[in-house]
């Protein structure tokens, strides 16, 4: 999209040079700084006292060693994060009171990370060709932290800036040589980056080559090349080509993208997938001295408008794939999207996000360049009235997603969500014909969702997780043992939607899902949501051969009584942090053995959002018919 | 001398890459085995101390207190660490060979493959930029860059296929690092003084940085560029060697013989393990003269003859020491090193290169005969220093010392004339040496730390003149003499001071008269008398005065269970009054040698002539 906009000799007349592009204040802009509210400037301030004489943790080898080792992440990317997150806080309390009282321990900053050998996370190191393990400084890889990296150093660069000389007329040479070496030059010598999309041939069983999409860190990655790009090259020929193919490359993630603007690693996943995106464009905005503006794209705004689709009520977000349901996105961000889209709703989901987040230090909490946006459009976004939009229906056709609630603008009573798709989408769960039910805003019917990354999280025994299976997910049936399977062949089938006043329905046939031995010629499965009333799901279903057992299940949240024959009563839980589960009962058909077993909740990520423990219900049906149709009706 | 005679034989006569194995890598266990349980023991403990060893952070704020308040001492402390611990750890892998120590070692390499720079921070200066940060596009190869570089290769060549097993791209940073900080820029540039290519004289730098750098090529580089490499340090080497006073002095003091004559030492056997053997100069006179320079100038025990920036307190390298002198076919300096060897724990605060050589040698000296030469009559008459004592081979009775030269001499003080005496192997009348290095050593304003000065040298200050700082400032008419009875030297230091001094002569005379008297005598002739005249005397004994003409110096305790000596000083004191001062020492370098004072006698001249002579007595 973007790069067919104009050639590349036209963006290069459009493209603003260096010294002319000034997208935020910096330090030396006092008035700026000085304007914003009182309480947000001490609060920069303060937090940069609370750093001042910090002591750079270190990033020993071995610690780095860890993920390839025994699959760690997070020790190391705690430490690294953590330094990151101090030096942005330095650097905003040095803008905010301009007295260069922050401005060594920045220089200690800025100069420890200059020294790791590594700027990215040991679990990406996959994208070196030496692999998994230490990072191969003579082959420097660009993952999501090493641009996240070279973002905020880039920031650093522009917003201290001249001060730095001060200390030492070195410090900006260092930096502006680091993220050549470790950003600019890889980015613009290599096209086999897979997130770029150069590279992702894929051949269909028909023997068709496509291109498979490429993810969230397309966008994230490039909205953080752009603008180190834009901000610390000085030549007018290399800022012309690298920005050039960056937008080459952004168009690999826009063009693909499904034009109901659907995020397919969920909503958790949108506020680096559309989010980054709109980071792109506002850069491209921007440093094109407003010129380049595609805002009135039908496709970027779905994307955009997606974020409140797939909200179900307050905290809780649609969260199929690896998406968690609790998400909390970034109020200026939707705002000011929601501003260029001309979308009110969409700006009052902003407004509503910040004002329910009521924790210390907001401001710092953001990568810095969604910071200093925020920071100047503060009081454009406390004149917009908070609210969560809830449309009543939406119908994501591309990537096969239907919601649907009784009222439009309120989670009262029944909600329901239900996916078709395919098995090889991003953050892929086996999951296809899955559907959640919330009740008054609570959930009762639930995807688990994903646990901390590991090394197994996009390993080869992915599957081996119980969250990424068709078993965990709702009413997903197993033939004899028999489970989806993972791949682009693994789909849905014959979608159909329609909606009115009473109802919403979705029709999918999820056989494709399964291999052959499921000896599956057709899984139907209908959700409809009748409005005031019940959702009812039928599934009817051919099979090639007879199956002695089909099972299936579904993860709750609630306390569950299946005492009653035919209907499982799932009543209110509290998660002990001020939230519960929703209540309702299920129908089933007659002839099921029902059990039920406990799944105890020790990871920190699941945890967060369901409490100690889950409930798996499972429905068996013996000897179940070769043919069959069966019901199941939830009610609130 | 090198060049010359092997430049066009090198292509031949170099051992490649390959072949090139000195010492038994970790995997070749025999040798590591086959040394004394002792010593294995020893090298397990010390690793197992390092275990989980915390590498300390050297940040940015410690280049910001050397730029702002002159600390070198403490990232350069840092440093040490870093390294004492991966060397610690890298001997016990050696030694131990089971992979205890492997991820401590890998944490160790990899923080110092991080640091953005090896070397200290003082020498910056060799950067474009100047006294700064250093700067990421300019690698400059000071001591500490081409000794880390050396350490890397070393650690490398005994454990690279260990630390392959933990990650192939150990070695390979290893490597990269070498080659970026250290051989590319080597072998690029021409200017960087210390190669000794410029105009700029070289010293102690040129063969210490050689004997790393040359390791690095060893161990490193392949094929011509190895050849092209040795050829260019044969060519670099050669500048020290020709430009060495051919006394074999050595102007920057005994405590850098460490750095010179032992560098050129490790150069040397580098090129013989290099090339089997065929390069050696050992025959050659300079050589032996510069190696025997440390035991001339030994006093006793740790003692030694101190001007410019040496420390009083020397630890040479005991086994080089020894191995030097069986090179040069010396029996005085191997037994000199035979004695030192008997004195010190082995390989403690060597470095890896020094001590594999020792590990692994035929012949570690500790069955050698032992004996301490106490040379009586030493007079280098290039550097214009004079070692004199009461009995050939005994420190008992005096000692004197005492220097001419110039105050341009390498890591120099205004100093010219001045003469240091110890009694029974104690110090009595001394030079003070150096304090901690800081950013103003190797400033526009060394000048002003008092350890600098004339003023506070055991020479005169003349009409409220100090000795200047220059290669005009320097001795004249020289002459020395020794008999059994009277050792003597005798300088005119006149144009060691600024014209404004108004001298016309200054004829110092330092004489020690066996058996107990030393005698300084100045016979002078200024043009007008327009300010005062002193004699200074420093000296770590406690001094009263009876002002009737004698001070007495009592003996004190200085650290290290050590004594300074007691004397008296014998002034006129109709001509003189006497002023004693303490000069407190709050630096750690001064201080771990004198204690928390050394005292100043200034003897001030009570109504001088223009034209006079006067005379004090030193005795026992």
């Amino acid at each position: 999209m973007l790069a067919q906009l104009h050639t590349e000799s036209e963006y290069a007349e459009l493209l603003l040079s260096k010294s002319d592009w000034h997208p935020y204040p910096n330090r030396q802009d006092r008035a700026e700084w000085d304007a914003l509210p009182v309480d947000v400037r001490e609060g920069l301030i303060k937090a940069g006292e609370e750093n001042m004489g910090f002591d750079w943790p270190p990033l020993p080898a071995t610690v780095l060693l860890q993920y390839a080792r025994n699959g760690n992440r997070t020790n190391y990317q705690d430490i690294s994060f953590e330094r990151r997150r101090k030096l942005l806080q330095l650097v905003l309390a040095e803008c905010a009171e301009g007295k260069g009282r922050f401005l060594d321990d920045i220089v200690n900053g800025v100069w420890a990370i200059c020294e790791e050998s590594y700027w990215g996370v040991p679990a990406h190191l996959n994208l070196q060709r030496a692999g998994n393990g230490l990072p191969d400084t003579s082959e420097p890889t660009v993952d999501l932290f090493v641009a996240e990296t070279f973002n905020l150093l880039a920031w650093t660069y522009y917003l201290i800036g001249e001060a730095f000389d001060d200390v030492s007329p070195l410090v900006r040479p260092r930096i502006v040589s680091e993220i050549d070496q470790r950003g600019l030059q890889p980015l613009e010598q290599r096209d086999d980056f897979w997130w770029m999309g150069y590279t992702l041939e894929r051949k269909s069983s028909d023997g068709k080559v496509s291109l498979r999409r490429v993810n969230n860190w397309n966008p994230w990655i490039v909205s953080n090349w752009l603008t180190a790009l834009l901000l610390t090259e000085s030549d007018d020929t290399r800022r012309a080509t690298n920005f050039y193919k960056a937008l080459v490359t952004v168009d690999h993630f826009i063009d693909p993208y499904p034009n109901d603007g659907g995020c397919d690693e969920g909503p958790g996943y949108w506020g680096r997938a559309g989010a980054s995106l709109f980071d792109c464009l506002e850069v491209v905005l921007s440093a094109t001295d407003g010129q380049v503006n595609v805002y009135d794209d039908p496709k970027v705004r779905n994307i955009g408008q997606y974020v409140y689709r797939a909200q179900v009520a307050g905290d809780y977000f649609l969260n199929f794939a690896d998406a968690s349901a609790i998400v909390s996105h970034s109020p200026s961000l939707i705002h000011r999207y929601g501003q260029r889209i001309q979308d009110a709703d969409m700006m009052a989901l902003g407004a509503w996000f910040g004002r329910r987040d009521t924790g210390e230090a907001p401001h710092l909490r953001d990568t810095i360049g969604r910071v200093l946006p925020a920071l100047f459009t503060l009081k454009e976004l406390e004149g917009v009235d908070p609210r969560t939009p809830l449309p009543r229906d939406v119908w994501l056709e591309d990537i096969e997603v239907m919601t649907a609630r009784d009222k439009d603008g309120s989670s009262d009573r029944l909600y329901v969500a239900v996916k078709g798709g395919h098995n090889e989408e991003s953050h892929n769960h086996n999951d296809i014909g899955n559907f959640v039910v919330f009740t008054d805003g609570n959930p009762i019917v639930v995807d688990a969702g994903v646990e901390t990354y590991t090394a197994k999280t996009f390993g080869p025994d992915r599957y081996d997780i119980w969250t990424m299976v068709s078993p965990y997910h709702t009413l997903l049936p197993t033939i004899d043992g028999a489970e989806q399977l993972p791949g682009p062949e693994y789909c849905a089938s014959d979608a159909a939607y329609r909606s009115d006043e009473a109802s919403a329905t979705v029709t999918l046939d999820i056989a494709k899902a399964y291999g052959e031995e499921a000896g599956l010629d057709q899984w139907q499965r209908e959700v409809t949501l009748q409005r005031g009333r019940h959702i009812e799901v039928t599934d009817t279903y051919r099979l090639s051969k007879q199956a002695k057992e089909i099972t299936v299940g579904f993860l709750t949240p609630c306390n569950v009584d299946i005492s009653e024959s035919g209907t499982i009563r799932l009543s209110r839980r509290t998660f002990g942090d001020g939230r519960n589960s929703g209540q309702g009962t299920v129908t089933y058909p007659a002839g099921r053995d029902v059990t039920f077993e406990k799944i105890h909740i020790t990871d920190p990520q699941l945890q967060r959002v369901w409490g100690p423990e889950l409930t798996h219900v499972v429905l068996t049906a013996k000897d179940p018919g070769q043919e069959d149709t069966w019901t199941y009706r939830i009610t609130s | 001398m090198l060049s010359e005679r092997y430049n066009d034989a090198v292509s031949k006569i170099l051992v490649s890459r390959d072949h090139f194995r000195p010492y038994p890598m970790a995997s070749e266990r025999a040798g590591w085995e086959a040394l004394s349980d002792d010593v294995k023991s020893r090298h397990i403990r010390r690793g197992e101390e390092r275990l989980d060893f915390e590498w300390p952070a050297i940040p940015a704020r410690m280049i910001l207190n050397f730029l702002r308040h002159g600390d070198r001492k403490t990232p350069e402390n840092m440093r040490a660490a870093r390294r004492s611990a991966l060397a610690d750890l890298v001997l016990a892998e050696c030694v131990e060979s089971k992979g205890r120590f492997l991820d401590d070692i890998v944490n160790g390499i990899w923080c110092t493959c991080e640091e953005s720079y090896w070397g200290n921070l003082g020498a910056l200066h060799l950067q474009k930029a100047g006294h700064d940060f250093p700067d990421p596009n300019e690698r400059v190869v000071d001591l500490f860059t081409a000794e880390t570089g050396a350490f890397l290769a070393w650690i490398n060549y005994l454990l690279e296929p260990q630390l392959a097993e933990v990650s192939s791209l150990i070695p390979d940073r290893i490597r990269y690092e070498i080659e970026t900080r250290v051989l590319e820029p080597n072998r690029r540039r021409d200017d960087f003084w210390w190669m000794g290519f410029t105009s700029r004289k070289v010293n102690n730098w040129n063969p210490w940085i050689n004997s790393n750098w040359l390791t690095c090529v060893l161990l490193q580089e392949d094929g011509d560029e190895r050849v092209a490499t040795v050829q260019k340090i044969l060519k670099s080497i050669d500048v020290f060697i020709e430009t060495y006073p051919t006394d074999g002095g050595c102007d920057e003091g005994p405590g850098y013989w460490g750095r010179a004559a032992a560098s050129l030492f490790d150069c040397l056997e580098l090129l013989s393990l290099g090339t089997n053997d065929t390069i050696s100069v050992y025959d050659e006179p300079l050589i032996a003269r510069m190696a025997t320079f440390i035991y001339r100038t030994h006093i006793d025990g740790n003692w030694y003859v101190n001007f410019a920036d040496a420390s009083a307190r020397v630890t040479p390298s005991s086994y080089l020491v020894y191995q030097f002198g069986k090179r040069i076919n010396d029996p005085k300096m191997q037994a000199f090193g035979a004695t030192l060897i008997s004195n010190s724990e082995p390989g403690s605060g060597e470095t890896l290169q020094r001590y594999l050589p020792q590990l692994f040698t035929e012949d570690a000296g500790q069955n050698a005969a032992k004996a301490i030469p106490y040379e009586s009559n030493v007079w280098l008459d290039q550097i214009e220093v004079m070692c004199a004592r009461e009995k050939e081979g005994s420190p008992e009775g005096f000692f004197l010392g005492a220097k001419g030269g110039h105050n341009d001499e390498s890591h120099n003080h205004n100093d010219i004339g001045t003469f240091i005496v110890y009694s029974d192997g104690a110090p009595l009348i001394v030079d003070a040496g150096v304090g901690t290095y800081t950013g103003q050593t190797f400033s526009a304003t060394r000048y002003e730390l008092f350890t600098m000065r004339s003023a506070y040298h055991n020479v005169p200050t003349v009409n409220g003149f100090e000795q200047e700082e220059g290669k005009q400032y320097r001795a004249n008419r020289k002459a020395y003499a020794h008999s059994d009875r009277v050792s003597s030297l005798t300088l005119d230091i006149a144009k060691a001071y600024p014209n404004g001094a108004g001298i016309a002569s200054w004829i110092r005379t330092i004489r020690l008269e066996r058996p107990d008297i030393i005698f300084i005598n100045d016979v002078y002739e200024v043009d007008e008398i327009r300010d005062r005249f002193y004699l200074h005397l420093i000296t770590p004994s406690t001094v009263s005065d009876d002002e009737s003409g004698t001070l007495t110096l009592t003996a004190r305790e200085l650290p290290g269970d050590l004594n300074s000596a007691s004397g008296k000083v014998l002034y006129d004191s109709d001509r003189f009054r006497a002023q004693i001062e303490t000069i407190e020492q709050d630096d750690s370098r001064l201080a771990g040698i004198w204690g928390d004072a050394l005292y100043r006698v200034n003897l001030r001249a009570i109504d001088p002539k223009p034209k006079d002579s006067w005379r004090l007595r030193i005795t026992r």
